[in-house]
């Protein structure tokens, strides 16, 4: 295969980095508007003209221009490292994703399998970040980190899971193409949301854990600025701390998308047939995606963060139960409809 | 188990509740000023930036006094007599020049203090708060409108004055000095024991005077000069007229304050001439007199230095005398007076050294003797003295 | 990186207009270092929230130096304080600049002749690019530095000659 025989394959690996990056600078300008309406105020509104639409413009070749700091104490290729290895592992994960009928970066059947596996890299590029600092704001906040990622996988996975059970599959595309349609009572979309009244609460259950799992407050312990300085970060600075902020809000992305998957039926349009297609399907899975994500924002802007004790006691006696009765419930209901 | 639901209930109520207050002012008006392009009308009495109208200060020193940071710094030139510096708008006659006015204010902590104690209101606060600057020296603004030229020439000028009065002063000290000496020449001196010498141009005079004629109390230290103080005075005079209490400390000196005491003796019109010495003087006018005294207010000049020196004494005259007015030239030192034209008399008693043996408390020495009877205005003075000085 | 670092030795259009561009980057994304240290601090709090809001400039605080652009120094720097200043700033990643709010971190303040433990400037440890004036000042004011120091920023060359803005006393008479 020549390089030219590869070029489209490159295309069309480039997709979901092209829309990271948009979605990344959209998502940061956007993130700080959300704060500046939450708070009464107007965010950003002089950089570039119109409400401040240059901000992450700026803030981006900014912090190319920034000094590369590499702490003398670091495990320097570690260091170096750690940044790529969480953007490498957020983008991988996208590669499952359907953006629309007509792109899947690739048709697996193991999706959701992958999917979730992918990301744990997360919490092994966070603890590399960490411990390769050689400083102990970075190691504390890995280590929650670290623990915070890997306890909430499970609420995770077990919602996730609620939802196989309905679709029958592990492949995304399949999931989101049995959603087609509006039968639902015969009116609501035919969303995995509506068909079960289980799968709401399994919803929240994924909702909260997927906060937790894209350190969003209110559980942003891992970069609890108050406590933590900037938590696994602190010693970066310029693009590779670009790269982490890129990883995080990429990540967040992910998560939304995956719910917009499993719930909120992907790419089918909300009015059945009308405004439907591949074009009209990247644009309703990508609104809905940013819908969660401005949920997470507003979140973000309202509760204060959990203390950590509070969030392994959410995750480990709340959230794990319930999911696992969840879990059976749903099953019985799917054996008894 | 119940309770455990109830606070999960409570928990997603709370949340929900928050949650809807946040949405609410997402989609509510900011509050937002646009600074740049829009400003708050600052308050009218908004404390920001000193201004000195240049034109209407008199150089007075008060709101550098008043400063609790001395960020202002002042220096002001005496003006000739044949110059008119013109006057303020509240019809204030200006006297000095303003050779140097400067407000650091990247030191001010913007109490306005200084402006209240200007009496005619050329230093107070404009509403400009916006002078960051990148260079901290450009926070040092200076108001002072005379060019390094005028300046070095205003300075030039009030020297030669100076120097001028100063001869004419020193003159004038040499000539009563040598009268005094005369006086005391003529006595003999009758009591040669006590008789402490007495350096200055009053070259010792002998007799009973213990102290050293013209000696103040000063106090040192503390710097309560007592200008012109009469401090004491024996017997039943206890009048002590033409006490100027010092001002300790920075050398306030506020001279002048001749404490009337009650008593037999009258008055003692002092004129005493400070030395000044680094302290600002304190332009003495005695002022009244309390008490049934009769006081005579001293007209110190002067201002003592760091308020050691202590500018004339009038020593009060016990006895019977009346009143003594002296004019003794301060001389600053370490508070001991000198003597230097000890020219009190007492009063009736025309040098007549018998009777008045008071002797002066602290150091305040009498001057027995005839000594210049012409200084002497007899039981008059004191009165008009009085008149003259407590105006 | 370090882009600043290294000087071009003359000018052509490509590179002035990349300096441009990289200049109106750094100065429409200052993001501060807090340095809070007295009463300073809560006018500095009052400028970032809403009424006169900092983030309409682009202008977040971080608490990590390595990721900060300019430290708002605001309030008395105390003796024992300014080493800790010192090292902050030297952990601050390059480009870097330095705002010194109020009068005592300008010049130590109300502190300056009498006050045995506060060092009387804090350009005495660090290099200072702007002084804002006020004890403390108001928000405007605070904002009126950042405009300045955008100004200052909007001036530096990717070119050695180039004159600096701040460099140069003016002279003020009132």
């Amino acid at each position: 295969m020549t390089w030219l025989e590869s070029l489209p394959l490159a295309v069309f690996v480039m997709i979901p980095l092209v829309i990271i990056l948009i979605y990344a600078l959209f998502a940061i300008w956007m993130e700080r508007k959300v704060a500046g309406f939450i708070q009464d105020r107007l965010g950003p509104m002089r950089v570039g003209g119109w409400h401040g639409w240059a901000q992450s413009f700026a803030d981006l070749l900014k912090l190319i221009q920034k000094e590369d700091i590499i702490p003398a104490e670091a495990s320097k290729f570690l260091f170096r490292f750690a940044p790529f290895l969480m953007f490498a592992a957020s983008y991988a994960a996208f590669a499952v994703i359907p953006f629309s009928s007509a792109y899947m970066g690739s048709n697996i059947d193991i999706g959701v399998f992958y999917l979730l596996a992918i990301t744990s890299l997360l919490t092994i590029s966070v603890i590399m970040a960490g411990w390769a600092s050689n400083n102990k704001w970075s190691l504390l906040g890995a280590m929650r980190t670290a623990a915070q990622m890997v306890s909430y996988e499970v609420p995770t996975i077990m919602a996730v899971l609620s939802v196989i059970i309905v679709a029958g599959s592990l492949n995304l595309m399949t999931v989101t193409e049995m959603q087609s349609g509006n039968d639902t009572l015969g009116f609501l979309p035919n969303w995995l949301i509506f068909q079960n009244p289980f799968l709401l609460v399994a919803f929240v259950i994924f909702f909260i854990s997927i906060l937790a799992e894209s350190h969003r407050v209110p559980f942003d312990l891992p970069e609890s600025e108050s406590e933590l300085v900037a938590g696994f970060q602190t010693e970066y600075s310029g693009m590779r701390w670009a790269m982490f902020m890129l990883a995080e809000y990429a990540d967040m992305l992910l998560l939304s998308l995956l719910g917009a998957v499993l719930f909120f039926g992907g790419w089918n349009s909300p009015f059945g047939g009308f405004m439907d297609g591949p074009i009209w399907g990247f644009f309703w899975f990508m609104f809905k995606g940013m819908i969660l994500v401005f949920v997470m924002m507003w979140i973000r802007w309202t509760l204060p963060r959990y203390r950590v004790d509070q969030l392994m006691y959410l995750c480990w006696s709340i959230l794990i139960p319930l999911s696992f009765i969840n879990f059976v419930l749903i099953a019985l209901w799917e054996m008894l409809f | 188990m119940v309770h455990s639901f109830k606070q999960g209930w409570q928990t997603l109520k709370s949340i929900f509740t928050g949650m809807g207050i946040t949405i609410r002012h997402f989609f509510g008006p900011s509050v937002t000023l646009q600074y740049p392009d829009e400003r708050d009308v600052l308050p009218k009495l908004a404390r920001s930036k000193l201004f000195v109208n240049i034109d209407d200060c008199i150089g007075c020193n008060l709101c550098a006094r008043a400063c609790p940071v001395n960020c202002i710094d002042i220096e002001t030139v005496k003006a000739g007599a044949d110059v008119d510096l013109g006057k303020t708008s509240n019809g204030s006659q200006k006297r000095l020049w303003i050779s140097r006015f400067v407000i650091d204010m990247a030191k001010c902590m913007y109490c306005d203090l200084c402006t209240y104690p200007c009496p005619t209101d050329c230093i107070y606060m404009v509403q400009e708060y916006e002078y960051s600057d990148f260079n901290r020296d450009n926070l040092v603004y200076k108001f002072s409108n005379l060019t390094p030229e005028k300046i070095a020439e205003v300075k030039e000028t009030a020297r030669i004055e100076a120097e001028e009065a100063e001869k004419k002063k020193a003159e004038e000290a040499a000539a009563k000095a040598a009268r005094a000496s005369k006086a005391s020449d003529s006595r003999p001196s009758s009591v040669p024991g006590a008789a402490r010498g007495i350096p200055g141009s009053a070259k010792g005079i002998p007799g009973k005077a213990k102290g050293i004629p013209g000696a103040s109390k000063g106090v040192p230290g503390k710097a309560q000069g007592i200008p012109g103080a009469a401090k004491s005075i024996p017997g039943k005079a206890k009048g002590i007229p033409g006490a100027a209490k010092g001002v300790p400390g920075k050398a306030k000196s506020i001279p002048g304050t001749a404490k009337g005491v009650p008593g037999a003796a009258k008055s003692v019109p002092t004129a005493a001439k400070g030395v000044p010495g680094k302290a600002k003087g304190v332009p003495g006018a005695a002022k009244g007199v309390p008490g049934k005294a009769k006081s005579v207010p001293t007209a110190a000049k002067n201002v003592p230095g760091k308020a050691k020196s202590i500018p004339g004494t009038a020593k009060g005259v016990p006895g019977k005398a009346k009143s003594v007015p002296t004019s003794a030239k301060s001389v600053p030192g370490k508070a001991k007076s000198v003597p230097g034209t000890a020219k009190s008399v007492p009063g009736k008693a025309k040098g007549v050294p018998g009777k008045a043996k008071g002797v002066p408390g602290g150091g305040a020495a009498k001057v027995p003797g005839k000594s210049t009877a012409k200084q002497v205005p007899g039981k008059k003075p004191p009165k008009e003295n009085k008149d003259n000085n407590t105006d | 990186m370090g882009l600043l670092d290294k000087k071009y030795h003359d000018s052509n259009i490509i590179i002035v207009n990349l300096e441009s561009a990289l200049n109106w980057a750094r100065k429409s994304s200052l993001w501060y270092e807090q340095f809070g240290l007295a009463c300073c601090a809560i006018e500095m709090m009052a400028t970032a929230a809403s009424r006169y809001d900092f983030d309409r400039f682009g202008i977040i605080p971080r608490s990590s130096p390595r990721q900060a652009d300019v430290m708002i120094v605001a309030g008395t720097v105390t003796m024992k304080m300014a080493s800790r200043i010192h090292k902050l700033y030297e952990q601050m990643s390059e480009p870097r600049y330095v705002i010194s709010m109020g009068s005592c971190s300008n010049c130590g303040g109300p502190y300056w002749e009498h006050g045995y433990h506060v060092l009387k400037g804090v350009d005495k440890v660090i290099p200072v690019d702007v002084y804002v004036p006020g004890c403390p000042p108001r928000p405007e004011a605070l904002l009126e530095g950042f405009l300045k120091l955008q100004e200052k920023i909007m001036n530096e060359s990717l070119v050695e000659e180039k004159p600096k803005i701040g460099n140069t006393i003016e002279k003020k008479e009132t």
